[in-house]
């Protein structure tokens, strides 16, 4: 039942939040600009860290997606036991990097006094199932080695059998428990995600993106008119009322 | 009345049985040896004397072959022709009826004959047979396959990615245990049953992980490494 429920229900549970949370908080960003202005000021100062935090953030959700994606060319490519030893090396010091970078949001959380209790509340257990999840990343890293390479026959056909809405949790409780607990905290880190003022920063972000998205358009649609205007159809179909 | 009963019950569930686990189809060839298992075995021996039917160790050269394939095709149809060879066994074997086996295909049922001529069920599988007559060849192969310099028939993922040998080159993995004695744990015969399967549940989910050569194999580099000879190379030692 409790395998059930960590592996195969959570998983789900923590997605469903994550995306209707962050709907939501994206429906309701528009209302009161200068408020949201300040939730982002506040977001930022806890969750915006150092570039080298930022970037190794990216790194580390950019491999974790790779060996979601492309698995069998993983294992390949590190066949070479000199590029193996590069990517688990490669692995750990960014991994490094982002729980230094965790630990440093969690000072910046704790000194920070502004906001309400219950975001405080959600951005607490956000920032401390991240450093579980990181941590104990890490540390599978370390005392499981070559994570790149199994992680590809097991954890993955797990993480696909949860896509396929078909969850395994077979492949996952035969693993040491830093791999279940390294799951466990990754989930409920997204399920409380949408609560926290990194949702602030990544709604903004998305409401930006879509502003990008949206501008050629609107040149587009403005050039349009602009052409209707000056073709105005009317003329050859009405040419009595010129 | 009784022994007829009896009769149409063996002969349904022998039906049965082949209906459930033989889907004779498409058999590949190398199959012969498991068709036979399935359907034989249970009326014959190989070499081990009589069973229910006769011992057919050395059938292929008794009979010919057109002949073998009609009585397994339909072994009442031949013995109602009047055939004086079927009809003798038939009374020598007291009446017992072999099912006919009609599912097969004229190859499925010459590809078992082939592995019969050749002795098969006598035959050991590669994996079968003791570490300790294998030669550098297959050390050699077993150091490729455990670290995934080459990779294994089925797919499946190198050993040292989750497994350390000592003296086995490349740094192993630390997830599962270290096999550098495990051979003198388990030996021989364990090993060769614990390599028939993956010793976890990953992808491929396949039955046969290791083909027999590469279980040979691996099975030969645990036992150098168990004695402490698995040199960096593979190679064994003073060769």
């Amino acid at each position: 039942m409790k395998t059930r429920f960590l592996f195969e229900l959570l998983p789900y549970g923590a997605t469903g939040l994550l995306v209707v949370g962050l709907a939501i908080r994206f429906a309701i960003s528009g209302r009161g600009a200068a408020d949201l202005n300040d939730q982002i000021e506040r977001a930022r100062q806890v969750f915006r860290g150092g570039r080298i935090w930022r970037f190794a953030v990216l790194v580390l959700l950019v491999a974790h997606l790779l060996a979601l994606l492309v698995p069998a060319q993983v294992v390949v490519w590190s066949q070479v036991p000199l590029r193996l030893y590069l990517l688990e090396g490669i692995g750990l010091l960014v991994g490094t990097l982002v729980l230094v970078g965790c630990s440093g949001a969690i000072g910046r959380h704790l000194e920070q006094s502004q906001g309400s209790r219950a975001a405080a509340v959600a951005e607490a257990a956000f920032l401390a199932a991240t450093l579980v999840a990181v941590l104990s990343g890490l540390l599978t890293a370390l005392f499981y080695r070559w994570g790149s390479r199994w992680s590809a026959a097991i954890l993955t056909p797990y993480l696909a059998s949860l896509l396929r809405g078909r969850p395994n949790a077979g492949y996952i409780t035969q693993m040491p428990f830093l791999v279940q607990l390294h799951v466990v905290a990754t989930c409920l880190a997204l399920a409380i995600l949408p609560f926290t003022g990194l949702a602030t920063l990544l709604v903004a972000a998305a409401d930006r993106a879509l502003g990008w998205v949206a501008r050629p358009s609107g040149v587009a649609g403005r050039w349009a008119q602009g052409w209707l205007r000056r073709h105005n159809p009317a003329a050859w179909i009405w040419p009595e009322e010129d | 009345m009784n022994i007829t009963l009896n009769r149409g019950v063996a002969l349904a569930t022998l039906l049965f049985a082949s209906a459930v686990t033989g889907t004779a189809h498409g058999l590949a060839p190398s199959d012969a040896k498991r068709v036979f298992n399935q359907r034989c075995t249970a009326c014959h021996s190989f070499g081990r004397g009589v069973k229910v039917g006769p011992d057919l160790k050395g059938v292929t050269g008794r009979r010919k072959r057109p002949w073998l394939l009609s009585f397994i095709r339909s072994s009442q149809g031949v013995i109602k022709a009047g055939d004086p060879v079927a009809s003798d066994l038939f009374k020598r074997f007291k009446g017992q009826r072999m099912p006919d086996w009609t599912d097969l295909s004229e190859k499925q049922i010459g590809d078992i004959l082939d592995w019969l001529a050749a002795n098969g069920p006598e035959q050991k599988e590669p994996d079968e047979r003791h570490a300790e007559v294998a030669t550098a060849e297959d050390l050699q192969l077993a150091r490729a396959l455990f670290s995934g310099e080459t990779r294994l028939a089925n797919g499946g993922l190198a050993c040292a990615s989750c497994h350390t040998l000592r003296g086995a080159g490349l740094a192993g993995g630390s997830l599962g245990p270290d096999l550098s004695d495990a051979y003198v744990r388990y030996r021989d015969r364990a090993l060769t049953m614990f390599l028939k399967r993956p010793c976890s549940q990953r992808t491929p989910e396949r039955a046969e992980y290791l083909t027999p050569q590469e279980s040979f194999s691996l099975k030969a580099y645990m036992r150098r490494a168990s004695l402490g000879e698995v040199a960096e190379s593979g190679k064994e030692p003073g060769k």
